[in-house]
């Protein structure tokens, strides 16, 4: 569906050039719901970025390639690129809450949509409108609503109709559940779920939160510190992780069946800076496993199973523990 | 684990409530009646010396502006708050000064609650000035060097002349952490002290507030969203929805045999890392109504599947189990 093949996206600062996504790879597969999980700063946001190609101007993409339907999106001009952003790979940013248009009603802000990609009739658009608000749980007699009239779950909604509206292939979906409850998080992504069945979309998740990845993803893209450290099915990323840095955030989360007894661990250190110099493995330094070939020599991306894919030099030693 | 703390209550919040008028057009004034936003509408809680007490519940059911009159940074509608048996409402000033030493709030933001262009050493060292607290500079820089090895950031001189910006988001709410224990406090009131934070530093701060907790044998009101930080930082649970306590009890009895039905459904929504758990049904439909319009008798009943007849009048919080209350008819421990 989506081959993103070794994208390096640089961003430009006083204290040099802060290598934010450095050789990234994946696949994004027809019908499935990829994970791109890490921490603040992984880059996670860039490679989302890159691939719709709205990076703030001290970004730049500085090699790689992102294949869709046959054709580099990079190498694409604005104008073509426009046809393919919302119409083909629509986005749901994080933040999502506060990016609609205040002073516009939400049908409009959704026919906007509608009417910057191809020629639809009013009539056209008043229908899509009734079975995306259907389709997302809203009541359609709201859509003349301004978006202060809807709590923060609904706006969530609404966004999610807004990047449907298109009919895309792709939806990427930065953090779309962060800044909700817990109960409002559970019914946004479980609608994730019906819609993707529904709309025969695929779909890119950006999230922090390896639980949110658990509930909906098939696949999980982990990253760290501008890498892809492990790639896997999400049964072999949460039952056997192999990669040390996803070993140690899965045990790092606070679990309500984990006896209070039991101490919570952490891992010590934090992310390199990006902008200095980085050691080949940059997860070394807090890894508990690092020796001097990981401070020399880049890891590369091995398959250690037909579904995963690790970046670690002792990966064999570490899959058998 | 019950509650390490002795009996003497440290704090005494009694039918606690506050309102906020909603600002109308003066015509529409004139025919309505006046609407009010109940952000906490009676609440009732008694905090042990030494304790760690949790609030949780989500957006809007009043956990914040419970915590700001607490810091009397709003004053009550309606209820009385004593610390230390003294009416927090009835100080002049001057006591009123005196007695905000004891308590210090740390925020859930690391990166907007330090002014960016102070250096550390000013930041730490501002509410021993303001309050007189130090002769010289001497005894100034003492203090602060002492709080920063405390807190972990060590060698404690390498960090006085740096500027937030310089510190990774862990090492900022450390900062916080000082600040707030510099003038030696007897409560810290958290707001979401760890929501900002990655999650592999969060347990590494959580870890350091309950190594301080016991050092300095302080007592903490630890707000928050996410139960499973409450439950390990805590002793004991209150679980608010709607402006409401709706149960309160030891953290482990709370989270391993909760009893309302809200409890329960936050319990099951917690996000988790286990597949099996995929797509289980959480057992409530909507949600929260605004605070404008309260339902009528027990708040949760629109969204409850157990509700009947009874729930229509307004439910009291009564016995469960050994210090665990909650306020539902038909109470059930048996999960």
């Amino acid at each position: 569906m989506l081959r993103v093949d070794d994208l390096r996206t640089f961003y430009r600062t006083r204290q040099g050039l802060l290598k934010a996504v450095d050789g990234v790879s994946f696949n994004l597969e027809k019908g499935e719901i990829l994970g791109l999980v890490g921490e603040s700063a992984c880059g996670k946001t860039t490679v989302a970025l890159s691939i719709i190609r709205l990076l703030p101007s001290v970004a730049e993409v500085m090699g790689g390639r992102i294949l869709f339907q046959g054709d580099d999106l990079l190498g694409k001009t604005e104008r073509a690129m426009r046809d393919v952003r919302w119409g083909k790979i629509s986005i749901i940013f994080q933040g999502a809450l506060n990016s609609l248009n205040p002073v516009l009603p939400v049908k409009e802000q959704i026919a906007e949509a509608m009417k910057a990609h191809g020629n639809v009739t009013g009539a056209e658009v008043d229908a899509t409108i009734t079975r995306l608000f259907k389709a997302v749980g809203l009541d359609p007699e709201r859509r003349s609503n301004y978006p202060h009239e809807f709590s923060g779950g609904m706006k969530q909604r609404i966004m999610i109709a807004m990047a449907l509206a298109c009919n895309p292939e792709i939806v990427i979906a930065d953090e779309p559940t962060t800044a909700l409850d817990v109960i409002v998080q559970r019914q946004i992504l479980e609608l994730i779920r019906t819609l993707r069945d529904e709309f025969h979309i695929s779909m890119i998740l950006i999230t922090h939160d390896l639980s949110v990845v658990a509930q909906l993803c098939d696949r999980a893209v982990i990253m760290y510190a501008g890498k892809v450290v492990e790639i896997g099915d999400i049964h072999r990323i949460f039952e056997s992780p192999t990669h040390p840095y996803t070993r140690a955030l899965l045990k790092s989360i606070p679990k309500m069946e984990v006896a209070k007894t039991r101490e919570l661990s952490y891992i010590p250190g934090s992310v390199p800076d990006l902008a200095g110099p980085v050691p080949a493995c940059r997860f070394y330094g807090r890894c508990p496993y690092g020796q001097k070939v990981c401070q020399d020599v880049e890891p590369r991306l091995d398959q250690t199973y037909p579904d995963s894919f690790v970046a670690c030099h002792f990966w064999r030693h570490l899959s058998e523990r | 684990m019950i509650s390490r703390g002795s009996s003497e209550p440290l704090i005494i919040i009694k039918d606690l409530k506050k309102w906020y008028p909603i600002r109308k057009k003066f015509l529409t004034k004139l025919r309505a009646e006046d609407e009010y936003v109940h952000a906490v509408d009676g609440v009732t809680i008694e905090m042990r010396k030494g304790e760690a007490l949790a609030l949780v519940g989500e957006s809007g059911c009043g956990k914040t502006t419970l915590a700001r009159m607490l810091l009397r940074l709003v004053d009550p509608t309606e209820g009385i708050i004593t610390f230390k048996g003294r009416d927090l409402f009835a100080l002049n000033k001057r006591e009123l000064r005196k007695i905000r030493t004891q308590m210090q709030p740390v925020f859930q933001d690391p990166y907007a609650s330090l002014d960016p262009k102070q250096t550390i050493l000013q930041i730490i060292s501002e509410p021993l000035r303001v309050n007189n607290l130090v002769k010289d500079r001497k005894q100034m820089f003492d203090r602060v060097t002492a709080v920063l090895s405390s807190v972990g950031l060590a060698p404690p001189k390498s960090f006085l002349d740096k500027f937030p910006y310089e510190l990774s988001g862990g090492q900022r709410q450390r900062v916080a952490l000082a600040r707030a224990l510099v003038i030696q406090p007897s409560l810290i009131i958290f707001d979401e002290p760890v929501s900002m934070l990655d999650v592999s530093i969060r347990a590494e701060i959580l870890g350091l507030m309950l190594k301080l907790k016991q050092e300095f044998g302080l007592t903490y009101l630890f707000i928050t969203h996410d139960l499973a930080v409450a439950r390990y930082i805590s002793d004991r649970m209150a679980v608010m929805y709607l402006g409401r306590v709706v149960e309160i009890g030891p953290a482990e009895d709370v989270c391993l045999t909760p009893a309302h039905p809200y409890t329960k459904a936050l319990l099951l929504a917690l996000p988790t890392t286990d597949l099996e758990k995929r797509g289980t049904d959480i057992g409530i439909r909507g949600e929260v109504p605004d605070a404008t319009h309260i339902p009528a008798g027990c708040r949760f009943r629109p969204r409850c599947q157990h509700a009947f007849e009874k729930c229509m009048i307004d439910p009291e919080l009564k016995r469960v189990g050994d210090d665990h209350y909650a306020a539902c008819y038909l109470p059930d421990t048996s999960a």
